[in-house]
């Protein structure tokens, strides 16, 4: 294979003979962060092997969100109590010991119907008002999830230690933190695929329209209301799955105050602040945020910080976000290097602008 | 007690449901204020009031609570000048932001990302607020004292009284001013056109800051009547500050004496259902029907706007 003529700035894959248009930046960084996710369950430390796992479930329950707020362009303050009633449901409906002992598909089945018809819910109430009643009555849904779901005992266990196992899916035990990580990562691998598919389908350009223009949506046969509802139903699906397997996550019910109202806010923070337009970036920044409290310990710097800080600075960077900002560098970085490729005259490897310095030197060539 | 349709209906409960109910309903009044106030001008929630009241919370905490366990210690500062210090600070705080949303920046942001960025500073004050001050939950005393009154055989505290005086004279003296005054009728003229208020030359900026300085100054009295009355526990002022939403939004964001009616409506619902005047009922059910009813009602003022009419007059 002859490589000589391909330039040297040009990607390794291209010099390697590698097909243009196959493989963007976009499906590099996706395989990059892939390997750096492998590399990481396998070599790093236990403890933070589960922070991470802790991570990517919050980064399931933020995709779901970029739904709604990304695409719908609606605001929702309840993702904290779904995600919250899906780990007390699924882990209540898995666990035999003061539960219903169901397989753990099954139970995952159950708390992802229970998030989605709570989700459904608020956005059949809310679906024909404006943005700030939706705000405020996602918020109102949240609380009351607080005031029943995370007071019922049977469900969080209270003072009682309930012991909800790790699953064994098809013959696989995952019962090590390591086995565990590996599964959540291939949870969220197929939640992101899922979501960038819909995303490129009919209904994830038409959920689109709605949140640009609904009249628009509207004179084009795209109905504004049950779209929305299709967003609130996504939500509630993502919500529904990343609770479902928190619940063995920790083995026994982790405390609601995880899952309060200001918790929604942080939740809210991570596609705010990611954007909406690069689904890697909301994984990036769930998994930035979930560390990160653990990470800053020493300093006692409080989560809320974190989310406060990083919901302005995504409003400060405008609907693309921080993944905007990055892919708008290295779009004018791309730029710069084809330029700079084309202006490549001589065996000197002068560049035009050099060219015609070097043309009005003088000199001889 | 005797049953109606199948619901249990306890008569002599209902005057003790009528009067705490109306003494809770001062505390999502203030905030309520507070947030509608902010509507007014800018037509986004002013989330940030919820950051501030926390703030209030834990600064009067700070500066006025004592451990009985500690013997001989003394406060940072009596109680009163803490409730100044406090209110002060909050009116600090709501000019800030309010310099930040009509600054040249910010004034021409949509309407969602001013409501973002609100709920943003909500997040970060908050944060601070537990960070700088670890409190534990604890009920601060009220900086009003501790006497108590007998109302129709149900003790009421001063703290309680106080509280209801305070949003009453508040609701009362706004209404005056937004009615009477210049500086009411530039309010009224920014909340129902921007732009038309700029070329008749209304001062957007120092309107805009003086309004948030002043509802700051509200939403941080509220947080010290919060102190005594839920303490400095998370959930719970966040409890009533989602109460003060919801108030709001009864009166359309927009209409004080609907946001007061909204508050006297959900405070003494609220307190009939928990004092059993229907019967004993879980705390879970009573949230769900709490919630059912406010949902409903929303519904049904969308449905009808009846607040452009009450608009209409001013109020």
């Amino acid at each position: 294979m002859n490589t000589t003529n391909v330039p040297r700035t040009t990607s390794f894959l291209r010099r390697a003979g590698w097909p243009r248009g196959t493989v963007g930046p976009i499906e590099m960084g996706y395989a990059a962060v892939a390997a750096a996710a492998v590399l990481w369950g396998l070599f790093a430390a236990k403890f933070w092997v589960f922070t991470t796992t802790v991570a990517l479930l919050l980064a399931i329950s933020a995709l779901g969100l970029t739904a709604v707020v990304g695409w719908a362009r609606e605001m929702s303050l309840v993702q904290a109590g779904l995600t919250g009633t899906a780990v007390y449901v699924g882990g209540y409906a898995y666990r035999s010991q003061g539960g219903w002992g169901w397989p753990f598909l099954l139970a995952v089945a159950c708390a992802v119907v229970v998030a989605v018809l709570l989700s459904l819910l608020v956005a059949l109430a809310t679906v024909r008002l404006s943005g700030i009643y939706i705000l405020v009555l996602t918020l109102a849904l949240q609380m009351t999830i607080e005031q029943t779901v995370f007071v019922e005992r049977k469900l969080t266990g209270g003072l009682r230690p309930l012991s909800t196992p790790r699953p064994e899916i098809i013959g696989i035990s995952f019962v090590s933190d390591r086995a565990f990580f590996f599964l959540c990562l291939g949870v969220l691998g197929v939640m992101l695929l899922l979501l960038a598919r819909l995303r490129a389908s009919r209904h994830g350009r038409a959920l689109m329209l709605v949140g640009t223009d609904r009249q628009a949506a509207a004179s084009v046969g795209i109905s504004p209301w049950r779209y929305k509802m299709f967003a609130f139903a996504v939500a509630g699906f993502f919500a529904g799955v990343a609770g479902a397997f928190t619940a063995p996550l920790f083995g026994t019910p982790p405390s609601p105050l995880s899952y309060l109202s200001l918790n929604s806010l942080f939740y809210l923070a991570i596609p705010v602040l990611a954007g909406f337009q690069c689904l890697l970036g909301v994984v990036l920044v769930a998994v930035a945020f979930g560390l990160a409290p653990q990470a800053l310990e020493p300093w006692h710097i409080s989560p809320l910080i974190l989310g406060g800080a990083g919901l302005l600075a995504g409003t400060l960077a405008g609907r693309s976000g921080i993944s905007g900002v990055v892919s708008n560098l290295l779009r004018v970085r791309r730029r710069q290097r084809a330029t700079a490729e084309l202006d490549v005259r001589d065996g000197a490897g002068r560049t035009l602008d050099e060219e015609k310095a070097f043309a009005f030197s003088g000199e001889e060539r | 007690m005797f049953e109606l349709v199948g619901v249990a209906f306890n008569g002599d409960r209902i005057v003790p449901g009528l009067v705490l109910g109306v003494a809770a309903a001062g505390l999502y009044g203030l905030l309520a204020v507070a947030l509608v106030l902010t509507y007014r001008v800018s037509r986004t929630i002013g989330f940030v009031m919820g950051g501030i009241a926390f703030v209030g919370t834990f600064l009067y905490y700070w500066l006025a609570y004592v451990d009985i366990a500690d013997f001989g210690a003394h406060p940072r500062m009596g109680r009163i000048p803490a409730m100044l210090v406090v209110v002060a600070t909050g009116t600090v705080l709501g000019s800030i932001y309010g310099l930040t949303v009509t600054g040249k920046r910010m004034a021409n942001w949509p309407r969602i990302m001013l409501t973002t960025y609100s709920l943003a500073c909500l997040l970060l004050l908050t944060g601070f607020a537990v960070s700088i001050i670890p409190a534990e939950e604890r009920r601060v005393a009220s900086p009003f004292g501790t006497r108590t009154f007998r109302i129709s055989s149900v003790v009421v505290t001063i703290h309680q009284v106080a509280t209801i005086v305070i949003l009453v004279a508040l609701v009362v003296a706004l209404t005056l001013v937004l009615r009477g005054t210049r500086a009411g009728t530039y309010v009224r003229a920014i909340a129902d056109d921007v732009e038309t208020a700029w070329w008749l030359g209304i001062p957007l900026n120092r309107v805009g800051v003086g309004v948030y300085g002043f509802a700051g100054g509200v939403a941080a009295l509220a947080g010290v009547l919060l102190a005594s009355a839920v303490g400095t526990s998370a959930p719970g002022i966040l409890l009533i500050f989602l109460r003060a939403l919801v108030v709001a939004v009864l009166g359309g964001f927009t209409s004080l004496s609907l946001a007061l009616a909204g508050c006297l409506l959900l405070g003494i619902g609220e307190t009939m259902l928990t004092a059993g005047v229907f019967g004993a009922m879980e705390r879970g059910l009573r949230e769900v029907i709490l919630t059912s009813l406010i949902f409903a009602l929303v519904f049904l003022i969308n449905r009808f706007r009846p607040i452009r009419a009450i608009e209409a007059t001013g109020l």
